[in-house]
């Protein structure tokens, strides 16, 4: 899953690099709202899937002043500052990771979603939807804190492996077998539900 | 059946970030970078508005100021617009959950700033950002204008002093005590450093033979409510106030009837923060707002929740108005605060 999202190619054709915008910011420091206006909505969004949006928002403000207070210490080779954002929201989500396995435990138990419902329509696609979500939600509710981190950035936030490895601090070959532990683990959940469904049936 | 592709979809109908919440975020981090400028070195939290207190004409006024706690303020002070100084990042503490714990951690957070320890002929610096009103009336809104005043008065509360038009002004025989005492720096030092004893320090002043000229006017409990919750604002708007002294204010003031949470307010300056908020009499709503994060005092605001019709005599003649809800008419926001050396002199 390569991503360089398009909001960031026109970026680099356009406009100043991450990195720049960062440096620019070490003596301008307003300039860092740049940053704010490019990634907010994405890290919102993936930290909402996680914990719900009110949380959300208090991590995403929170997201951007740590990487504010950081940004002396970006590594300015590294153009791109979505990998860097994102590990630093996953941090903070890891400190609500009770209330985030409660939220899949619920989901799992009850097959209703405890974070906020969207728009009613949805509750129509919800039921339908349901059993997978509740195995989904079991699956996601037993996995490590480090396996989960690494199965939502690739899946909810669009990293690939190399930038997961960056945002987690770690080496790609330790992402590849914390997905690969972790895909197992929902794939067995599933099958095992699966057959468990055919049996029913018959 | 793909594991990532099911995985994808779960959750993907969350709703987007808020305009509210976009805005919220990104002004913090505003803040953030602005305090990374050279910034005006802040002793202490409070304040706000130093209301030299032309206080409207006395007794006669009485009804209409303790209603809503409003002043007829004449502005010592005013400035052409200013860059707001530095603000804090502010990330609303999520645990807590009414305004006993505000106060709780507040006055934890102040309790543990140094003390303040100004010799008697030092001066304490505030400097406001101020709603400016679009009209003399009483009662009138603020607008979209802002200015900035700035006030020095020495620590014995006999001289005053104030920037206008780039010029400093000093008042010597500062003395409004004969009508409404001014809450000096001694008069605060003073206070009990325990919130029980404050609380009922400060009710006892607008009780029968309390303070004039409140001793002489019988006040409802209502009346008595919305008058402490007031004179703590003051405190805090007015004055540097000793940390000790700062946290009983922090704890007491939840313990007024009807003083609530409320999770974000807005100063005169754009910050968001956490306020101790209480809605007099159903239609006006006053709250003193402080920094979500360090608990520093941040602003000041009244604003209309209901429609209210207050009366009042002024001058001697016998006012009413209306005035609808959403009408701000008091609005701070303390952008710094030092004891200095001299007047005029700035951190």
């Amino acid at each position: 899953m390569t991503t360089v999202s398009a909001s960031n190619e026109q970026a680099d054709v356009r406009e100043p690099s991450d990195a720049e915008v960062v440096e620019r910011s070490w003596d301008e420091p307003e300039a860092f709202a740049v940053l704010f206006d490019r990634y907010a909505a994405d890290i919102h969004h993936y930290v909402a899937r996680r914990l719900g949006t009110g949380a959300a928002d208090d991590l995403v403000a929170e997201t951007f002043l740590i990487a504010f207070g950081r940004r002396t210490i970006y590594d300015l080779r590294r153009s791109q500052a979505r990998p860097w954002l994102y590990g630093i929201a996953t941090t903070l989500v890891a400190r609500h990771r009770r209330s985030e396995r409660r939220l899949y435990r619920a989901l799992a138990r009850t097959g209703v979603d405890p974070l906020p419902e969207p728009v009613a329509d949805q509750v129509v696609r919800r039921v339908a939807a349901q059993d997978q979500q509740r195995l989904l939600a079991t699956a996601l509710a037993g996995l490590s804190q480090a396996d989960r981190d690494v199965l939502l950035l690739v899946a909810w936030g669009d990293l690939s492996y190399e930038e997961v490895a960056e945002a987690q601090q770690v080496p790609v070959g330790t992402v590849r077998s914390r997905l690969h532990r972790a895909r197992r683990r929902v794939r067995d959940v599933l099958a095992a539900a699966g057959r468990s469904m055919t049996t029913e049936e018959r | 059946m793909d594991d990532l592709k099911l995985l994808e979809e779960l959750r993907r109908d969350i709703p987007p970030i808020s305009p509210a919440a976009a805005r919220s975020a990104r002004a913090r981090l505003l803040a953030a970078a602005r305090r990374q400028r050279p910034a005006v070195r802040r002793v202490g939290p409070r304040g706000g508005l130093f209301r030299v207190g032309w206080r409207v004409a006395v007794a006669a006024a009485l009804g209409v100021v303790l209603t809503v706690g409003v002043t007829v303020t004449r502005d010592p002070g005013v400035d052409p617009e200013h860059p707001q100084q530095g603000r804090s990042p502010a990330v609303l503490p999520i645990g807590v959950a009414n305004a006993a714990e505000l106060g709780d951690r507040a006055a934890e957070a102040t309790a543990a700033r140094p003390d303040l320890n100004p010799r008697p002929h030092q001066w304490i610096y505030l400097e406001t950002r101020r709603a400016t009103r679009t009209s003399a009336e009483l009662f009138a809104a603020v607008g979209a204008g802002r200015v900035t005043t700035r006030f020095w008065h020495r620590i014995d509360g006999k001289r005053f002093a104030y920037e206008y038009r780039g010029r400093l002004h000093q008042e010597r025989n500062y003395q409004l005590s004969s009508v409404f005492p001014l809450r000096t720096f001694a008069y605060v030092r003073r206070l009990p450093a325990d919130p029980q004893a404050l609380l009922a320090r400060l009710y006892a002043t607008y009780s029968a033979g309390g303070e004039r000229p409140y001793g002489r006017v019988r006040l409802s409990r209502e009346e008595q409510h919305r008058a402490v919750f007031g004179l703590a604002a003051d405190l805090l708007r007015d004055n540097l106030v000793p940390p000790g002294v700062q946290a009983a204010i922090y704890r007491a003031l939840p313990r007024i009837p009807g003083v609530q949470l409320q999770r974000d307010a807005v100063d005169a300056a754009g910050r968001h923060g956490v306020a101790f908020a209480r809605v007099h009499d159903g239609h006006v709503r006053a709250e003193i707002i402080l920094d979500p994060q360090t608990y520093q005092y941040l602003g000041w605001r009244q604003i209309v929740v209901k429609d209210f019709v207050p009366n009042g005599t002024v001058n001697g003649k016998r006012v009413t108005l209306h005035v609808a809800p959403g009408t701000v008419f008091d609005w701070t926001a303390r952008t710094a605060a030092a004891i200095v050396d001299r007047p005029g002199q700035r951190p």
